[in-house]
């Protein structure tokens, strides 16, 4: 069975885009956080606990939303059918150091609970997760760099082995620095003249690093 | 305690995230958990974070704690109480 990348959110440089087109987009330069609570209050904006969460959190959140808005899984899958695989390179470091902050001081020692709780970046997923009801295999990996044949191989071995039929895959990635994310809904097909684009490495790597990408035709094989 | 009452207020709207509230939107009598508000566990431990950074305080004894944070007012009722008994 080939796996195809039905759609395609990537969020970069104070842009948002679906399918390579642009989604939203701020010409001000400004913080990932403030562009994300942005992007929330004027897409979004009916899911209060967003404000709750880290920004390695909100930036998953965004990408998902962004990517299955107009597509909801439930119409052809099981929550227990859909899996969500992201990469990551920094872990939840940013949170990490303001966790750190509030138990630094022994004379200041207040460790907050709910900074603790995103002290761990697979909560990114949980979040997802709850906002959609994947109830699939869930999985995050880390890793100094984009290793997209891994990406590849982790999700197809879900739809394989593990009774997978749809996945969220992609990476989100948050450092002090930069924000980057890149989500695709996979799906399988057996028709290899579909018109969507093969999941595979060249093809992540043609969209992501390219930011371009023809839902419409094109098939690399 | 209708001081006290704002600053809890304003606390909690502000440690929580509420952007979506305006403090005085909160009803010092309403549930703080599963209903009016919705806080959760999470929120529940923040807040015993927040009795003992600002104010000071443990609940003492633990088994009380669900009462004293069930509202706003029965926060500020706490407080006031333990501030007469010196604590």
């Amino acid at each position: 069975m080939k796996l195809m990348i039905s759609d395609y959110c990537i969020v970069k440089n104070n842009s948002v885009l679906k399918n390579g087109l642009i989604m939203f987009e701020s010409d001000k330069e400004m913080e990932g956080k403030i562009f994300f609570d942005l992007f929330y209050r004027s897409q979004i904006n009916n899911y209060p606990k967003y404000y709750k969460m880290d920004e390695l959190s909100k930036l998953a959140f965004i990408t998902a939303e962004t990517l299955l808005q107009g597509n909801s899984i439930k119409d052809g899958y099981t929550n227990e059918e859909t899996a969500i695989v992201i990469n990551n390179s920094s872990s939840s470091l940013e949170t990490d150091k303001k966790y750190y902050e509030t138990i630094r001081n022994i004379n200041e020692f207040f460790p907050s609970p709910a900074l603790f709780v995103y002290t761990l970046p697979n909560i990114m997923i949980g979040e997802v997760c709850i906002r959609n009801k994947i109830m699939g295999e869930s999985i995050l990996f880390i890793s100094k760099e984009w290793d997209y044949n891994s990406l590849v191989s982790n999700v197809e071995s879900l739809f394989s082995c593990a009774g997978m039929k749809c996945c969220l895959a992609g990476i989100v990635e948050l450092s002090k620095e930069y924000y980057e994310s890149f989500l695709c809904l996979v799906e399988g097909n057996e028709n290899i003249h579909d018109p969507r684009i093969l999941f595979n490495e060249e093809n992540l790597k043609r969209i992501f690093e390219n930011r371009k990408g023809n839902l419409n035709g094109t098939i690399n094989r | 305690m209708g001081q006290l009452i704002d600053e809890l207020r304003q606390e909690i709207v502000r440690s929580f995230k509420l952007e979506q509230l305006n403090w005085q939107e909160i009803d010092p009598e309403a549930p703080l958990f599963n209903e009016g508000l919705g806080l959760d566990s999470i929120d529940a431990l923040e807040l015993l974070v927040i009795l003992e950074k600002k104010y000071g305080l443990k609940i003492l004894p633990a088994e009380d704690g669900k009462q004293i944070l069930s509202s706003v007012r029965s926060i500020a009722e706490y407080i006031t109480k333990r501030r007469v008994e010196g604590n």
